[in-house]
């Protein structure tokens, strides 16, 4: 016996239209926010046509009250009402293609299996990832064709902090990208970079999680993905402050305790690759006079360095006797900057007033303080070692959760600019990289400009076509700026703050949808993607992979006692 | 073959008549059923979960017709009834809810039925003949139908016997049962106490009733036990039958139990009275009748469209 799914009737008190539309629902059923129904009319001339849609509000009364207070005498047996519910739907499909509204008194009844999928777009969708799971616990697939770049790139996550479960998201999704089977050949190739900007969520992105509990495991089974760790991650940590110059190089502290590489520039890396600039890219710094002094002593300065003959990670300059003089750390050659610079010589700095030059040499001095150990100088043993290597793992996860504001900027900033100036340069968007940046706001303010929003903007606008896809997180997205954010083709809501989620940048969810954006829970998101013409709420599973250190599921090996288990 | 024209009047003007019951016209009154004592009797109170049933019925004039044949030109209408029961259980409900149609022709001309199409339904008007060809005799005779049905309504409500007390709108003309069956008279019309006893009624507190008294006990098949009864007080500037209700009970419970059942009535129904804000005939229209009829009229369907239907009926057979 066919299941029966049906739920109500397209109701004839308001009018039905081919976009919206209400169903009364039957006593003995329900509708829920986000449930998604069809109805099958029948249109004279054409035939059954089927109209799908979401319910986006529902609502209940009693008929034939009149007063408020009528619900006390119903309650007290005294006054008949009638208990009405009903839902209001939005079309999402129409099929065939008859804009029509549905006749009020059609049955009404649940999307499931082959209908729901048609109601959703999944069925034209090539490529299915997994993106969660809708209320009524069935799977929601994104179309990974408007991930990769195919038709669209790009994700923007947005929502408050700790209750929006940004960065878990970011994490899920990458991790369906990777185990789905959505990539088919490419699945060796595709990387992913992550900044692990807040906490040590990240870091443990290898190990099972020893709280996934068998209803997580069964949610993860329902969207066709393992509930596994990540495999191939690489853990990156800054290089530890304070370690003299002929320490052994070690990482700074966390939870985790092994298999993170310590990472870091070299001076000679500075002046080559010309990293200068992203140690000015302060909101303050958004002045264009000391970012084109920072372009010029770049320029001047790769000009004026040698390469060291013995030490691949340092660099010598002439001096006025006619030799070469060594500069050994990062220190030195701040002094050998704030030098030539002072001396005013043209050459470096142009026609500059002398308020930018001193505003350019202070903030050279705070880069120094807060950034310089990440720049490593003479007695750097194999610098290649620590030098970020993106393409060795699936994903590269960069931790900078413990440095300064200034120095963040810096890591991010010549990451990505490294990682675009490669993937322009092989012209191919073959292999694809995501790139997963938390506080995107900080990075690509709505005001102001700095080198790293010219390089975001550059990936938003370019990316698609070179195969870096942004996957950027921030609490507001007002506050990015508005092209990448209009870049971005698929828009995730989670938890927003009441006054955020009225503004225009959420144009995309309807009045309701605003409401439950308020109202969303950890675990919940809002998905709008090109293919749906509504935001879709989600839920997605428990991470599978341990987000911190009292998480992470002991394995034989790390179980000191597990010899002794009574067999 | 039997012409029907229409009367391009709305039926709420004019031509439609006010009368609607047949006259109480009985002036057997007896007064000494609970004995000589004449004073207010304080109500008894009913449990909680006492089950009141209350039966009502509306009717509606769809249209007012002429019908023609050989020269012969009476009076006729098309109307529509419909009979309900509201519970007074928590939650309140109604139901069932039964809805007849009538196409009733005066001076013994017989109609035969006639179906309506109206939105996408089918209405059946079943043909009946009477022999009075006054105006008002039609719009009568649905009264009666309507009568009919709550009284068929209320005997199988009562063989059921779910119910702890059946309230009856009006006056138990047609039904007549050998238990907890009340008429239920909301609009005092005459008075059938002598004056001396009469003033009683102003002196009645809300959940008093006045001692019972006989009607028709002489005319067999007619006879009841009647009481008033206050449901709640009036204001200061209403009139003092404000309030007052008259009941009605067949002789056959015997007058021990009818006094018992009146003391019970007069003890459940103020509850149910309607404030003045709520109904326009508050209090007498008691909350769950006031709702049912709202119902019940709902169920006769759109009265426009409905007299639409009829006419477009009656345009294709003049045209047939």
């Amino acid at each position: 016996m066919p299941e029966n799914h049906a739920v109500g009737r397209v109701l004839g008190t308001e009018e039905s239209t081919p976009l919206e539309w209400w169903v009364a629902v039957s006593s003995d059923a329900y509708l829920q926010l986000g449930d998604v129904v069809h109805v099958t009319s029948e249109v004279p001339g054409v035939g059954p046509v089927r109209v799908s849609g979401i319910v986006d509000q529902v609502t209940a009364a009693h008929e034939g009250a009149t007063y408020d207070s009528d619900v006390f005498l119903a309650d007290e047996g005294l006054l008949p009402v009638q208990l009405s519910r009903a839902a209001h739907v939005s079309t999402t499909r129409i099929e065939p293609e008859y804009w029509v509204p549905p006749t009020p008194g059609c049955e009404v009844e649940r999307a499931r299996g082959a209908e729901r999928d048609q109601a959703l777009y999944f069925d034209g969708m090539e490529r299915l990832l997994p993106a969660g799971q809708t209320r009524d616990g069935g799977p929601f697939y994104a179309d990974y064709e408007f991930l990769d770049g195919t038709r669209g790139a790009h994700v923007s996550i947005s929502g408050v902090s700790g209750v929006a479960t940004k960065t878990s998201f970011a994490s899920f999704l990458l991790y369906s990208v990777f185990r789905s089977g959505v990539l088919g050949v490419a699945a060796p190739n595709t990387k992913a970079i992550v900044f692990n900007v807040k906490g040590e969520d990240l870091l443990f992105l290898d190990k099972p999680n020893s709280r996934l509990k068998p209803e997580d495991r069964e949610r993860y089974a329902a969207l066709g993905l393992p509930a596994d760790p990540f495999d191939s991650v690489g853990f990156w940590s800054p290089v530890r402050r304070g370690l003299a110059p002929a320490d052994p190089v070690v990482a700074e502290s966390t939870s985790r305790q092994a298999g993170i590489t310590p990472y870091f520039w070299t001076v000679r890396d500075v002046v080559r690759e010309k990293l200068l600039r992203y140690m000015f890219v302060d909101a303050h710094d958004g002045n264009s006079q000391i970012s084109d002094l920072a372009a010029r002593v770049e320029v001047a300065l790769d000009r004026a360095c040698e390469d060291h003959p013995s030490d691949p990670a340092i660099v010598e300059v002439g001096t006025a006797s006619g030799g070469m003089q060594a500069i050994r750390s990062f220190t030195e050659l701040c002094k050998f900057i704030t030098a030539e610079l002072e001396s005013g010589q043209t050459a470096w700095t142009g026609n500059m007033a002398p308020g930018t030059i001193s505003a350019f040499i202070r903030r050279l001095g705070s880069a120094e303080f807060h950034l310089g150990h990440l720049i490593r100088g003479a007695g750097t043993t194999h610098p290649e070692r620590h030098r970020i290597a993106w393409q060795e793992n699936q994903v590269t996860v960069i931790d900078i959760h413990r440095l300064h504001d200034r120095a963040q900027r810096f890591v991010v900033g010549s990451t990505i600019a490294k990682l675009y100036e490669q993937k322009e340069r092989s012209g191919t968007n073959d292999p694809r990289v995501y790139i997963v940046l938390d506080e995107l706001n900080k990075y690509a303010p709505r005001d102001g400009w700095s080198p790293i929003k010219e390089v975001l903007l550059d990936i938003a606008e370019r990316g698609r076509s070179l195969g870096i896809l942004l996957i950027g997180c921030q609490q507001t997205s007002s506050e990015v700026e508005q092209r990448i954010i209009a870049n971005s083709a698929i828009r995730v809501v989670g938890r927003l703050d009441a006054a955020e989620a009225g503004r225009s940048e959420y144009g995309f969810l309807n009045e309701t949808l605003r409401k439950r954006a308020v109202l969303l829970k950890p675990g919940y998101m809002l998905v709008q993607q090109p293919t749906i013409p509504l935001a879709i709420e989600v839920s997605f599973p428990f991470p599978s992979w341990a987000t911190r250190a009292a998480e992470v599921a002991a394995t034989p090996s790390d179980d000191a006692f597990a010899r002794f288990a009574v067999r | 073959m039997l012409n029907l024209r229409i009367d391009p009047w709305d039926p709420g003007y004019g031509s439609s008549v006010e009368t609607e019951e047949p006259v109480e016209t009985t002036t057997d009154v007896r007064l000494d059923i609970e004995g000589d004592r004449w004073g207010p009797i304080p109500g008894t109170r009913v449990p909680d979960d006492f089950c009141c049933a209350f039966i009502d019925g509306i009717r509606r004039v769809e249209c007012r017709l002429f019908a023609e044949r050989r020269g012969m030109d009476v009076p006729a209408l098309a109307g529509a009834w419909a009979t309900g029961v509201a519970w007074g259980t928590r939650p309140p409900r109604i139901e069932p809810v039964q809805v007849g149609r009538e196409l009733i022709v005066g001076g013994g001309l017989d109609p035969e039925d006639i179906t309506v199409e109206a939105g996408g339904l089918t209405l059946h008007y079943t043909g009946s003949s009477i022999t009075d060809t006054s105006t008002t005799a039609p719009v009568m005779h649905l009264q009666y139908k309507m009568r009919e049905a709550e009284a068929r309504l209320a005997a199988s409500l009562f063989a059921e016997s779910r119910a702890d007390l059946i309230v009856l709108d009006g006056p138990l003309h047609y039904v007549a049962a050998n238990g907890p069956m009340v008429g239920f008279i909301k609009r005092q019309s005459r008075v059938y106490l002598p004056p001396d006893r009469g003033t009683l009624l102003q002196t009645l507190a809300p959940g008093e009733r006045t001692p019972l008294f006989g009607l028709g006990l002489s005319e067999h098949g007619r006879e009841r036990f009647s009481w008033y009864m206050r449901l709640a007080r009036g204001r200061d500037i209403d009139g003092f039958m404000t309030g007052i209700v008259r009941c009605e009970v067949s002789a056959q419970v015997g007058a021990e139990a009818a006094a018992a059942l009146a003391s019970r009535v007069a003890g459940a129904l103020p509850r149910y009275a309607s404030e003045r804000w709520h109904d326009p005939r508050a209090p007498q229209n008691l909350y769950p009748v006031g709702q049912l009829e709202a119902l019940l009229r709902h169920r006769l369907g759109d009265h426009k469209l409905v007299r639409r239907a009829i006419e477009r009926r009656l345009w294709r057979m003049s045209h047939a």
